[in-house]
Parts: C-alpha cells; structure tokens; sequence
C-alpha cells in the first residue's frame, strides 16, 4: 500500500459557491469545422482545402494552415505549420516577460473569440529555446524562439484545472501568433446547484484507499482547488468542483522518482468518477531467451 | 509517402519487492503500447513489446559492455521506453522489475545507433536533471553513436491518466509528417502536470545536429550519422 506523506501546505476548506455543470457532447462535423477554420483566416471553403476524418479527429488544412478537431472533446489544434515553433533563420531570439505574453495572449484570444476575457486568467508561460554544443561541451549556445502561453478557464473565481480547461497561444519571435490549442467544453445548464464541500484532507483519503495496491512513498506537494476538466481524447458528461493532489513517488532508495496525480471530488455529493480506477494489467506470456 | 519503420516498445510498471524494488507505475503501458500500436496503425512494423519482467536491462546494454541490445532496441529504428528514470553524475540509468542481469542499466553502457536505432524516447524522469549545455552533452554525447534523437524530460515527469495519450498522440504526429523533436516538446510538454520535455539532435556538424533538431521526420530513417560530433536540443519549459 503506498504511503502518502503531506509535504506541502495543506489548503483550508474553499469557501467559494459551486456548482456542477452538465456538459453538451462535441459537435464535430464537416460545417463545424469550416465554422473554425474561418475564425483562423482560412477560406474554409469546399475545394480550398484539404479535409481528413479519422475515429479520434477532423483535420481541415489550406496551405500550411491546419485545424484539428478532437472528437471525444471538441478540443481544437489549430497551427501554421510553416511557423510554429519554427526557428526561422537560425537566429531568432525572443525576449519577452510574462505579463507582456499574457497580454498578447489575451489579446489573441479575445479577437479570435476564443473565449471572453473575464472568463480566464494567465497561468504560466513556457518558453521554445533551441542550443547546440559540440561534443566536447564547448561553444554552447542558447536562444528562445517561441513563447506558448496558457490561459486557464475560470468559472466565477474558480479555476478549471486538469489537461482541459485551457487555451494556449503560441507566439513566435516576432510575437506574432502561430498556434492556438482550446479545450473548452460548453456548458449545458446547471446539473445540481451549491453542495457541501468536503475538507481538502479526504482527498488524500480517497488517494490511499484507490492505491492501496501500489506500492511506494508518495510525497504530496500540492492540493489545488477547481473544476476539473478532461483533455483532448476523453468524453466529460459534467464539470464538478474538485481536489487535484499533485506529489512524487520514490523508490525506497530515493533513486528514482515519478510525478502523480490525483483527483478526488471536492463535493460532499458528487458525480460519477474522476480519476478512473487503475485497471488490472493483463499478465503478459513469458519471455524465453538469454 | 512516409518510411517504413520498426518499432519495440518497453515498459516496466509493476516491480518484485526485491533488490528491484521501485515505486510502481500506473499508466507506462498506455504510453508504451499507445504508441506502439497507433505506428501499427499507421503501417509500422511492430517489432517488440516488452512490459515488466519481460523488460530486460540486456535489451539496452551494448555487447561492449556484456549486453543484447544490437538484437533488441538498436535492432528497431524506433524505440519507445516508459519506466522510472534517474540520472547522477551524467549518467542516465533506468529500472527493472527484475534482474536480467541488473535492476538497472546505465546510460554509460549504451552505444545508441550502432546498428539500426534512429529514434528513442524516455518517458520516464530526468534524462536530464537542467538545461545547462555541458550537463547535456554530458549525459548524451557518449551514448548517442549514431542514433539521430532521443527524447525525454528535464527533471521529473508525471505518471497521470492526464498523460497516458501522448504515446498516441506522439506516434500520429509524426505519421502525418511532423518532425520527431518539435512533435515530442510539444506533446510531452504539460503546463498542468510540470513536465518540462526535451529532444537531443546528434550531427557530424553543427549544421547537420540543428537541421536533423528542426526538419528532421520519419523519412530521415536512411540519414545515417556517421560520427556523432554535435548535439542540438530544443526543449520547452
């Protein structure tokens, strides 16, 4: 059974209104599509481009502009292929503060409508860098080339957290965009409104009981408070308030170490399941051999 | 039309409370065989999957060294590896669930591309601990001889439900021609779960490292590498 150790500092009971949400199912057609790719500056029109269909996706693209739409999600990749995270000329060189990113984020997203500016918030900016060196170490060089910021769903003044709930706008050294990633499931109405909060520390609770089949030591850094949303390839029926544990799992001679996750739900009456129960592995035919 | 290649995957979750012992893994299968099976999919040849005591440390060690791996992960173009990763003193090591014939094996002992490996990805912690040059250089330049990119994580990664697509999502990308390096930082890089991700070019110049970095797909496969003279890297965090 793993052993789960609070390293980080515990966070009070929120004391925000929440609510959970029903979730309306992705509409991904061929007009739906065109209906984005024309927000991206493509013609979109029947002979213009190139369509693809496959089970996960719909891929539409005109020259090296490219929009993916993810079936399971609605999520949308949308790139141009010739300048996203591409180092033109080998000597780009971005320099540029947070704020000013999220500024031009912001921007970017409010005048391709991603979503309205009270809606979400910056989270974090991570920075392309590209380096070289010979292989005896020398003549190393560094430069960034791009800068990807991701602005997160906020609804009221709860965050939405998880691999969802996020637009990223990358911006390459001209601060100019290049790609833009938005999953964003629509609401459909409210399912139960308001609900008891449980404390933050039975989420650690429900992470011993779900694990109680692996073994380890896992060091608990972080417990954040949102909604929780799925990424890119996963069906949600319902948005609910949750904990999100963040820790690291070490062997017991401290050599290695994995990062972990857990979601429990932060209502005292939740919906459904979050993080899905670990599965039991097939056991795999023996190996012969030397 | 896209290059033919073969891919092995390995992956090690569940350890023996022995002198292996790890903490167990959740979702390194997913990874693993996610990739594994979208190449099939995709037309690659499904060469090997090999998951917890079928993951063996002599698939990675170089004959130099005693091992079998010109028979396993250099005898694939691709190899695709999701495990406990550590790194000290620039050397990269990962673990096994048992010993055949060591709990773990060690970057040191590897001759990367000595027979048909091009590409491999550590999806597993610390491949390298930072981003400073020399540390790169320290942990790849020995190990690199004649693989084209290797890719992994800066520092710690997230064994999460959150990211078990990316072994999918990784292989349709560079089926549908993207590069291997920018496909991989930007799959595995996770502003939720901190992964910072990382991808290590080798070349005979410094031209050829940046180009192999920046343009380089699965239809590079025949671009062989005859002396591993520079590193070039891009990572995102």
């Amino acid at each position: 059974m793993a052993e789960i150790v609070m390293k980080g500092k515990m966070i009070p009971t929120p004391r925000e209104p929440t609510n959970i949400y029903k979730l309306a199912p992705a509409r991904v057609t061929e007009a739906s599509i065109r209906a984005i790719a024309r927000g991206f500056g493509m013609r979109a029109e029947a002979r213009a481009g190139v369509l693809r269909s496959d089970a996960n996706t719909l891929t539409y693209s005109e020259g090296p502009l490219e929009v993916t739409i993810y079936r399971a999600s609605g999520g949308v990749r949308f790139r141009d292929l010739n300048r996203w995270q591409v180092d033109r000329g080998g000597t780009a060189d971005l320099r540029i503060e947070d704020a000013a990113a999220s500024r031009l984020a912001q921007d970017v997203a409010g005048r391709l409508k991603l979503a309205p500016a009270r809606d979400c918030r910056f989270f974090k900016a991570a920075r392309l860098k590209v380096g070289e060196a010979d292989r005896e170490g020398r003549e190393v060089s560094e430069r960034t080339i791009d800068v990807a910021v991701a602005l997160q769903r906020m609804i009221g003044k709860v965050p939405v957290d998880g691999p969802g709930g996020k637009i990223v706008v990358y911006l390459d050294a001209d601060k100019k965009p290049t790609g833009i990633e938005r999953i964003w499931r629509k609401t459909a109405g409210v399912y139960r409104k308001g609900g008891e909060l449980r404390p933050p520390a039975a989420a650690l609770e429900d992470m011993q009981a779900a694990w109680r089949s692996v073994a380890g030591i896992i060091e608990v850094d972080e417990i954040r408070f949102g909604y929780f949303e799925e990424g890119y390839r996963r069906k949600q029926q319902y948005l609910q308030p949750t904990y999100i544990v963040l820790g690291v799992i070490r062997s017991p001679d401290n050599t290695m170490r994995r990062r972990v996750v857990y979601v429990a739900p932060a209502l005292v009456k939740p919906v459904g399941q979050l993080t899905p129960p670990l599965r039991p592995k097939p056991p795999q035919r023996g190996r012969r051999g030397n | 039309m896209t290059l033919q290649v073969r891919v092995g995957v390995e992956w090690v979750g569940t350890f023996h409370n022995d002198a292996c012992k790890q903490a167990d893994l959740s979702y390194v299968d997913d990874q693993a065989e996610g990739f594994f099976n979208t190449m099939g999919s995709h037309g690659h040849v499904k060469v090997f999957d090999w998951g917890n005591d079928n993951s063996w440390e002599t698939d990675f060690r170089h004959p130099d060294f005693g091992g079998d791996s010109l028979n396993w992960s250099d005898n694939v173009h691709f190899c695709f590896v999701a495990d406990h990763g550590g790194n000290n003193n620039n050397m990269f090591s990962i673990a096994f669930s048992k010993s055949h014939n060591n709990c773990q094996s060690v970057s040191t002992q590897w001759r990367l591309g000595r027979k048909m490996l091009k590409w491999m990805v550590h999806s597993s912690c610390d491949a390298v601990l930072n981003t400073d040059g020399n540390h790169i250089v320290g942990v790849w330049g020995g190990p690199m001889q004649g693989i084209h990119i290797v890719c992994g994580y800066i520092g710690t990664s997230a064994d999460s439900w959150w990211t078990d697509d990316l072994g999918e999502d990784f292989a349709d990308d560079i089926c549908d021609d993207d590069t291997i390096a920018g496909s991989w930082v930007s799959r595995a890089y996770s502003f939720w779960t901190g992964d910072d991700s990382i991808a290590i070019a080798a070349g005979v110049t410094k031209d050829d490292a940046i180009n192999r970095r920046d343009n380089e797909t699965l239809n590079w496969r025949d671009s062989n590498i005859a002396s591993t003279n520079w590193l070039a890297w891009k990572f995102r965090t």
